[in-house]
């Protein structure tokens, strides 16, 4: 190692340790070892220190990450972290609890987690889909069950609108009375809607039976109208 | 590339995995790994993940000969570290099967 990058690798390892004073003597004295094994080994491999290290407070922070300590001065160091194999990998993933089982970092112990169960927050969030989709179901029901109920009593007054005198938009048939005996045609005219004048004459029909109609049958009215039928009286 | 949450979560797995084959000394472990695509991978990551390796009994240092120059320290697995290599195996398996469900396969799918 030549002067320069001694004189560097010193500075540099000053500046991480000051980035690391938090820790115990012990911690940081672990993480010296890392770094001038470090630098050692970029030197016998002639790799420039400076320009491989980068920043040091960077470089501390990374080495205290991976490492399995606390980032930063101002996050507790953990105790005990030195020998557990899973400490938390940094500030940014604390719910990875720290565990000897998994040595291995954030992406085996937390990952498969979710993956392989549905989170809390996911349970929830679907209870409150459930539940919307639950309410909504009610509402539509309700509204069907009221457009039924309301829609059902316009028609029904619709029908009873037809048999008052006030004429309705809608016109009827004038039924075929002619052979019917009058009480069933006057039935069939009540029950079509229409009023009715009951005139008597001889003819050669039965007596009782209609044998003329006025107006005839098959033509349309409008309901309420008069419908002149003649009852023979015999021959 | 590599992001850096991705390459913290899969760090470990990959340095106990480096060392699967045969001993290496930290540097080499990153070139390793910056040769396979790691690109992003910092020294410290490197470094920092071997203490804690072997803070866990997962591989064991020696001091190598270093040819020219200082020595350089190469790591081995421990029996507990082949263990727990083939535990992360299985787990990054998992893993892969998991996000492959999730994942399209094909690029531009992806509107």
């Amino acid at each position: 190692m030549s002067s320069t990058q001694t004189q560097q690798a010193r500075q540099f390892l000053a500046a991480v340790e000051a980035a690391c004073t938090d820790l115990d003597p012990a911690e940081r004295s672990r993480l010296d070892g890392g770094l001038e094994e470090n630098m050692s080994e970029l030197s016998a491999d002639g790799v420039d220190l400076t320009a491989e290290l980068g920043d040091p407070a960077a470089y501390a922070r990374e080495l205290r990450s991976a490492a399995g300590l606390a980032t930063g001065p101002t996050v507790a160091v953990q105790t005990g972290v030195l020998a557990a194999a899973g400490a938390v990998a940094g500030p940014d993933v604390p719910t990875v609890p720290p565990t000897r089982a998994l040595p291995l970092g954030p992406a085996t112990t937390a990952m498969p987690l979710p993956v392989t169960q549905p989170a809390p927050s996911t349970r929830k969030v679907l209870l409150v889909i459930g539940g919307v989709l639950a309410f909504i179901a009610v509402l539509v029901t309700a509204a069907l069950v009221l457009g039924v109920v309301f829609f059902g009593a316009r028609s029904d007054s619709g029908v009873v609108s037809v048999t008052p005198a006030a004429p309705a938009p809608v016109a009827v048939t004038v039924p075929d009375l002619v052979g019917t005996p009058e009480t069933q045609a006057r039935q069939m005219l009540a029950d079509t809607g229409l009023s009715v004048v009951v005139e008597t004459a001889s003819s050669a029909a039965a007596a009782g039976e209609v044998f003329q109609q006025d107006p005839p049958a098959g033509v349309a009215v409008e309901p309420g109208s008069v419908v002149r039928i003649t009852v023979s009286s015999g021959p | 590339m590599v992001t850096p949450q991705m390459l913290k979560g899969v760090l470990p797995i990959v340095v106990l995995w480096s060392l699967a084959d045969e001993d290496a000394y930290g540097y080499a472990i990153l070139r390793k790994l910056r040769d396979a695509g790691f690109g992003g991978v910092g020294d410290a990551s490197v470094y920092g993940t071997l203490q804690r390796h072997h803070d866990a009994g997962f591989v064991t240092s020696y001091l190598g000969d270093g040819g020219q120059g200082p020595a350089r320290r190469y790591y081995t697995l421990t029996p507990s570290g082949r263990l727990a290599l083939e535990h992360a195996r299985h787990d990054w398996h998992a893993l892969v099967r998991a996000v492959s469900a999730v994942v399209p396969a094909a690029e531009g799918q992806i509107a």
